[in-house]
């Protein structure tokens, strides 16, 4: 499937990332588990963010999830989750187009202090939407191609992003952002997708 | 153990009367809440329809139970009224948790066969199953045994009533392809489907069959463009295209539009179909039938317009490239039958060796692709003395039409060989010297 499911802006601390803005789009999951799914995606897209370095770009696979980040030199970040089909080079456009947008907006000097809900930044749903079709929405910025595709680091798990020692399992157990369904749900998910599963 | 016999009968009722009240429910799933919080496992919100995971494992038993307790009186009818209702019941539960048990798609046929419930609900219930196992065969066998019911009752005549449950079955196939990639269960029941309106009422000469099929080859590039690695959407595509095939029915405005789109592409000037062909084809003595000048005008559009924007978008999936290989060999074919000459599958090459008289071995193949690309074609080995004789003359004689159906843009170009794009690309050529020398799909 070609589709995006997930774009949110982080400021990264010294020692931890803040979510600045955030946008879904959840449609396609079932709707009892959206919940779940979402508080997942904040999650990994945080956990991405805080072992990303400062001025990088990368990009995760993960199962049939692709997970983009740029990171830009003054530690604002965006974080887009998409399907694994959805064409990389419009998800890295996508990211750094909303990036300058949103430095636009709102002031950098108040990027380390403000919370998410005082941030109004309304056009990440738009761009959210607008680029579910990558074919409309890359005709509009055929001419960026200044981006350096050489330059962002591929990696194949999301394990291969944590730092040594760390895992995948520790830290969802660890996190505070997920709810007691939502680690349940993790724990389920993990169980179904450990062995072939004809469903 | 009354007691929790008590509560499950609280929540297998909750379901049913769930189902039996909102015929526009649209999902149905099972979610991961391990801890019962004392409240209904039932959980019910805008249309959705969820059951707590922690009951499952013992409404599961409990049910299967029960049915089995009835099963052997329920194929003889000899159940009272109010027993069979509860069966209904049971049988809801156990096919939402667990769709894979033919037994209980049988005790259903037979509920259906007793009159006891009406065919809408099945539709729904099988709709529910899917929307939580969308692979599921026996959910799949059920539906259409429900559909060619619901099929017989409708008079021939009424056309209209049969495209309404097409278009149904259009929309349930199109969530269970949604839920899994490549789910070609899916995608045969949705075949299935316009295959059995067809037979129902033989209105493949009309109209309004073709524009049928036009709708369908535009959700199909619309679901192609949101799916671009399954092939399965492609085989739909193709699927449909072959249709045109069967349909004895001139063009409408829509072959039209897309020859005046080729026009552009393949610079032919035609003012109908019948100059476009000459131009394309060259001239023969006996016209080409319509349906086959539809069916090309659809190929071309598939293989200059929409492959090549798709291949631009998505550099590197192989499945684009297979479904351009059905289109050139079915052009070719096309093409053959066309100038009468013969069309053989696994022809042996050694019998149709051509003699050294034959001033067609002196054919330049290097024609055949643009200057850039001579390397790559010279890798390919051509041996014109192995080319079946068939192929030969028909690619002496329509040199220029080849160049044109294989253009040059299509042929590995240097922007193509980029990424990923490499490998689809030569699977690409070498099929084309498969086609072209074996004559085999």
């Amino acid at each position: 499937m070609v589709k995006l499911y997930c774009m949110s802006v982080f400021y990264k601390g010294p020692s931890s990332a803040t979510c600045l803005k955030a946008a879904y789009d959840l449609q396609s999951f079932n709707f009892f588990q959206r919940g779940s799914i979402q508080e997942f995606m904040a999650f990994v897209s945080k956990t991405i963010t805080e072992r990303t370095t400062t001025a990088s770009r990368q990009s995760v696979k993960q199962g049939e999830y692709m997970c983009h980040i740029y990171v830009r030199g003054d530690n604002l970040t965006a974080v887009l989750i998409s399907d694994e089909d959805y064409p990389p080079r419009v998800s890295h456009t996508l990211i750094t187009k909303v990036l300058d947008e949103f430095s636009q907006i709102i002031p950098a000097s108040s990027w380390s202090t403000i919370s998410e809900s005082d941030v109004h930044f309304p056009q990440i749903n738009t761009y959210l939407a607008k680029y579910q079709n990558p074919q409309e929405a890359d005709a509009m910025t055929k001419i960026q191609t200044d981006l350096d595709e050489t330059k962002i680091i591929l990696h194949n798990t999301i394990e291969a992003v944590l730092e040594r020692g760390e895992k995948l399992d520790d830290l969802v157990a660890k996190s505070e952002g997920l709810s007691i369904q939502s680690k349940a749900f993790y724990k389920t998910a993990r169980k179904t997708n450990s062995c072939c599963n004809f469903s | 153990m009354e007691e929790d016999n008590a509560m499950y009968e609280k929540i297998l009722i909750d379901i049913k009367n769930l189902i039996y009240c909102d015929p526009n429910l649209k999902d149905f799933c099972i979610v991961p809440i391990n801890e019962n919080k004392n409240k209904s496992p039932v959980l019910y919100e805008e249309h959705n329809l969820g059951l707590e995971l922690w009951c499952v494992k013992y409404v599961y038993s409990y049910l299967y139970k029960e049915l089995f307790k009835v099963r052997q009186r329920l194929t003889k009818n000899r159940l009272i009224h109010q027993k069979i209702e509860e069966v209904d019941k049971y049988l809801i539960s156990a096919l939402l948790i667990h769709p894979d048990v033919s037994t209980f798609w049988n005790m259903r046929r037979e509920l259906v066969e007793y009159g006891i419930i009406n065919l809408d609900i099945e539709l729904l219930l099988t709709k529910l199953v899917l929307s939580n196992k969308s692979k599921s065969n026996e959910a799949f066998a059920y539906r259409k045994w429900v559909v060619t019911k619901l099929l017989k009752a409708i008079p021939k005549q009424d056309i209209g009533s049969t495209l309404a449950l097409l278009n149904r079955e259009f929309i349930v196939t199109e969530m269970a392809a949604q839920k899994s990639p490549n789910n070609y269960h899916s995608w045969n029941h949705r075949m299935w489907s316009l295959e059995a309106a067809l037979t129902k009422h033989d209105f493949a000469d009309t109209i309004s069959y073709l524009n049928l099929l036009f709708e369908q080859l535009d959700f199909s590039i619309r679901w192609i463009q949101s799916h671009i690695s399954e092939h399965t959407g492609f085989h739909y595509r193709q699927y449909l295209l072959k249709c045109v095939l069967n349909s004895d029915c001139l063009g409408s405005e829509r072959t039209i539009k897309s020859r005046h789109l080729l026009e552009a592409f393949i610079h032919i000037k035609a003012c109908d179909d019948e100059t476009f062909i000459h131009q394309l084809l060259g001239k023969c003595n006996s016209p080409m039938h319509c349906s086959k000048v539809n069916f090309i005008i659809l190929l071309l559009e598939d293989l200059f317009y929409f492959m090549e924007k798709l291949n631009e978008l998505f550099p590197g999936h192989e499945a684009i490239w297979y479904h351009r290989r059905f289109i050139i060999f079915h052009i070719l074919k096309i093409a053959h039958e066309y100038h009468n000459i013969g069309w053989f599958r696994n022809v042996n090459i050694n019998d149709l060796m051509l003699n050294s008289n034959d001033n067609i071995t002196n054919i330049d193949y290097d024609l055949l692709c643009d200057g850039n690309n001579i390397q790559n074609y010279q890798n390919m080995n051509w041996t014109p003395s192995s080319l079946p004789i068939c192929t030969k003359y028909f690619l002496s004689s329509n040199l220029n039409i080849f160049k044109k159906i294989v253009p040059p843009n299509v042929m590995p170009h240097k922007n193509n060989w980029r990424g990923g794009t490499k490998n689809g690309c030569s699977v690409f050529c070498v099929l084309i010297k498969i086609i072209i020398l074996f004559n085999v799909e």
